[in-house]
């Protein structure tokens, strides 16, 4: 089976979905400690920062370097730009899965 | 094409639901650690107060050392106070952004709403007998603990949160208007007994949100 055309290649990917689907579970407005994503996930570090770095290429996330006290954070966040990505890619696949149990009705 | 990484819809589905839960569960576990230590506090400290005072008879229920009942209140109340501040410090490892203030500020809220009223009540309360003293402290407290309950529903929008604060505000009223006794056997099993099971609602929702 190959990726249907309508769904988005960034994100029809099993690490870079898990991602995104964990992200999309903060309220707008909120980002997560990319220790706490990798923790959540349960992925490596050079492993997540790979596939964040693709969708920071699309403009799905926002990656922000900062400092708390002395100590540095990064924070990951979606953009509404990759939430909305998000919201089109589960649409697709719920259209996709309608599909399917329709055709397999007589 | 055989791809290891691709994915049918159903799988997508299930990961997009898996990994929504995961984070929400986590943070519904933290949910306990704000509800059930205060809950153990107000229990067993107004528990003791009302044990020593013998709502409704003439002397204690049970012979306790003076000092004991307002001892222990206070260090449950610090200690889950303690406890309030370490899950609020770790959630903000995890999560930032808008929640983390809106927490903070809140926080500041609390501390500035007791920080002020019980110096204000002091002021008062030497003009009152001693069992009307501890009725004043006790009900004004339990009366600004169900008022923040009631604002942090609005801030978060949750319902549970808003129910839990109206009970709050309405058994402190029934028990203040019963009398000194009266209220602490109230406040303990109403109102420490509301939030040790809101406490433990929490983390049946967490465990069943965890894949």
């Amino acid at each position: 089976m190959t990726t249907p055309p309508d769904l988005d290649p960034v994100i029809h990917a099993q690490a870079r979905l898990r991602v995104v689907a964990a992200l999309s579970a903060l309220p707008t407005g909120d980002h997560m400690t990319f220790p706490y994503l990798q923790k959540v996930l349960d992925m490596t570090a050079g492993n997540l920062s790979v596939h964040l770095g693709k969708l920071e290429e699309a403009r799905y996330v926002e990656i922000t370097k900062t400092h708390q006290g002395r100590r540095p954070v990064t924070y990951v966040a979606l953009t509404s730009r990759g939430r909305a990505a998000f919201d089109d890619y589960t649409t697709a696949i719920r259209a996709l899965l309608d599909g399917a149990a329709g055709t397999e009705q007589p | 094409m055989t791809n290891p990484d691709e994915l049918t819809p159903e799988e997508s589905l299930r990961l997009i639901a898996r990994e929504q839960a995961a984070v929400a569960g986590r943070h519904r576990s933290s949910i306990v650690l704000y509800y059930l230590p205060w809950g153990l506090a107000l229990f067993i400290g107004f528990g003791l107060l009302a044990l020593d005072q013998g709502p409704g008879s003439d002397g204690p229920w049970a012979d306790l050392p003076d000092a004991l009942p307002l001892a222990v209140l206070f260090v449950l109340m610090a200690l889950a106070a303690a406890v309030t501040v370490v899950t609020s410090a770790r959630e903000a490892r995890r999560i930032g952004g808008e929640s983390t203030r809106r927490g903070a500020i809140y926080g500041a809220g609390w501390a500035l709403g007791f920080g002020t009223i019980f110096p204000l009540l002091g002021r008062f309360a030497e003009h009152l007998p001693e069992d009307q003293r501890g009725l004043l402290f006790g009900s004004i407290s339990v009366a600004v603990t169900g008022v923040l309950y009631v604002a942090g529903a609005a801030i978060w929008l949750d319902w549970s949160m808003f129910v839990l604060g109206g009970w709050l505000l309405v058994v402190n009223l029934v028990g203040a208007l019963a009398g000194p006794g009266w209220h602490s056997l109230v406040i303990a099993v109403a109102g420490g007994g509301a939030l040790i099971v809101a406490g433990l609602v929490a983390t049946v929702t967490a465990r069943r949100a965890e894949p």
